[in-house]
């Protein structure tokens, strides 16, 4: 029963964001590439494309998209659950919330934004190569050999990283705020917003943090 | 069911009111095998307090809990979750989950125990079911249903969690519904099977003659009453 319950947040989280991630990483990675490939005499373009998309603006524009998306919905259910006594209800048939609630959102969201980190990445590159493509004539072989030569493994590892602190700190974050409405509905729509502010403050903290780690 | 001592027992409950009424100063109250018991609230807060106490749903600034003889550990909520388990809780504040339809909310806790989805209603659940009316409602989410519904049904669900006691707000507020008669039929056979029933009633004098015993609740204090209540198989 819990795994049923990861499964439709994975599916609710990861699939059905997939219309909005598709076009955010196309025109993401398609406008850095671009801007690259203008500089790219002075700079590595691949090199800097992968800097660029897999360490840093991927996981955190998929984190954005998932706060955006997803954080706020878990906020208003986990206050709504709250206030209309819906846990309490989980708890009357002896079953423990952390088992049927929290612990199924925690990895559904966290599992989800790994995946949806990967989509990004792997899209925005094929829309950056697009976009390069019709300013360059830049053959796919040719880009792809440049793209996978300077990808490192520290690069992906990174960026996993973020991916699933990310999904923690967000889950967490939403998850205590929907808790803390008690039995009050008009705090709902406050903690909600609380909830994606501190959110993505944490995320932005943690990316810095990480980069800093690997990188400095 | 342990036929010695009492069921429920809370020793020196004390409990703040957040809002309404006095919350609780003191109660000590022993529920045992074949009791119907009538909380007779000077204040309906408080009588609702006292229920969810009884449910561990609230949790004491003092006082101990036993269930079934055994004390439990009121800061561990996972400790607790046997005994709301193994209680009967209908009461105004208690709901459905609304993201899952009413067949789902009935099964929940068969299909978490049981870890799998194939689980169904026993006959005797849809039964009743079928008697109080919601058979062809069982695929509609609580928000779909009207609130009597949502009261019979948290009496199905409650009911086929086969409790060891049973506690119920007011229910008289549902002596006007025509499925009521079912409801008081139901009580009646955990009543003979001496399993206790504790229920508030502030209007309706014909709760009072239902029970076995009742217990005025003024002040945060219980009391027993001047006269007693007739027993519940007598008066009907």
């Amino acid at each position: 029963m819990v795994r049923r319950i990861v499964t439709e947040q994975i599916y609710f989280t990861a699939v059905q964001a997939l219309a909005v991630i598709v076009p955010v990483a196309l025109l993401t990675g398609s406008m850095i590439l671009l801007q690259v490939s203008k500089v790219s005499v002075q700079y590595n373009f691949s090199r800097t494309a992968i800097v660029l998309i897999i360490r840093e603006l991927g996981p955190i524009v998929t984190a954005l998209v998932v706060i955006l998306r997803t954080a706020t919905a878990v906020t208003i259910e986990i206050g709504y659950m709250r206030v209309l006594g819906e846990l309490e209800a989980i708890e009357l048939n002896g079953i423990d919330p952390m088992r049927i609630v929290f612990g199924p959102r925690l990895v559904g969201l966290t599992t989800a934004l790994v995946c949806l980190f990967v989509v990004f990445d792997v899209v925005a590159i094929a829309g950056g190569y697009v976009a390069v493509w019709m300013l360059t004539r830049i053959p796919l072989d040719n880009f792809m050999n440049q793209i996978i030569k300077s990808l490192t493994p520290t690069d992906l590892i990174v960026g996993l990283i973020k991916a699933v602190s990310f999904g923690l700190v967000i889950t967490s974050t939403c998850l205590q705020r929907g808790f803390e409405v008690g039995k009050r509905i008009n705090a709902v729509p406050m903690a909600t917003s609380k909830a994606a502010v501190e959110s993505f403050l944490y995320c932005m903290v943690i990316n810095v943090f990480v980069s800093l780690v690997f990188y400095i | 069911m342990m036929e010695n001592g009492p069921i429920v027992e809370i020793r020196d409950y004390v409990i703040a009111s957040e809002k309404a009424g006095c919350g609780l100063q003191g109660c000590s109250l022993a529920i045992e095998a074949g009791q119907v018991l009538a909380l007779e609230p000077v204040d309906p807060a408080d009588g609702l307090l006292l229920l969810r106490a009884l449910a561990t749903l609230e949790i004491p600034e003092r006082g101990a809990y036993f269930f079934m003889g055994q004390r439990q550990k009121l800061a561990d909520y996972r400790a607790l979750l046997e005994c709301k388990r193994r209680i009967g809780y209908i009461a105004r504040d208690a709901a459905l989950i609304s993201n899952l339809s009413l067949r789902e909310n009935l099964l929940l806790m068969r299909w978490y125990f049981g870890n799998s989805f194939d689980l169904e209603l026993e006959d005797d659940e849809l039964e009743l079911c079928r008697q109080l009316d919601l058979e062809r409602k069982m695929e509609l989410r609580p928000s779909d249903l009207d609130p009597a519904d949502v009261q019979f049904a948290l009496v199905v669900r409650e009911l086929s969690k086969k409790p060891n006691v049973i506690l119920m707000d007011r229910p008289e507020d549902l002596v006007a519904d025509r499925r009521f008669q079912v409801l008081r039929r139901e009580l009646k056979k955990y009543i003979l099977k001496q399993v206790p029933l504790v229920f508030t009633a502030c209007e309706h004098d014909f709760f009072r003659r239902l029970s076995n015993r009742r217990l005025i609740l003024a002040e945060g204090r219980l009391r027993e009453p001047l006269h007693r209540g007739q027993p519940l198989l007598q008066g009907n």
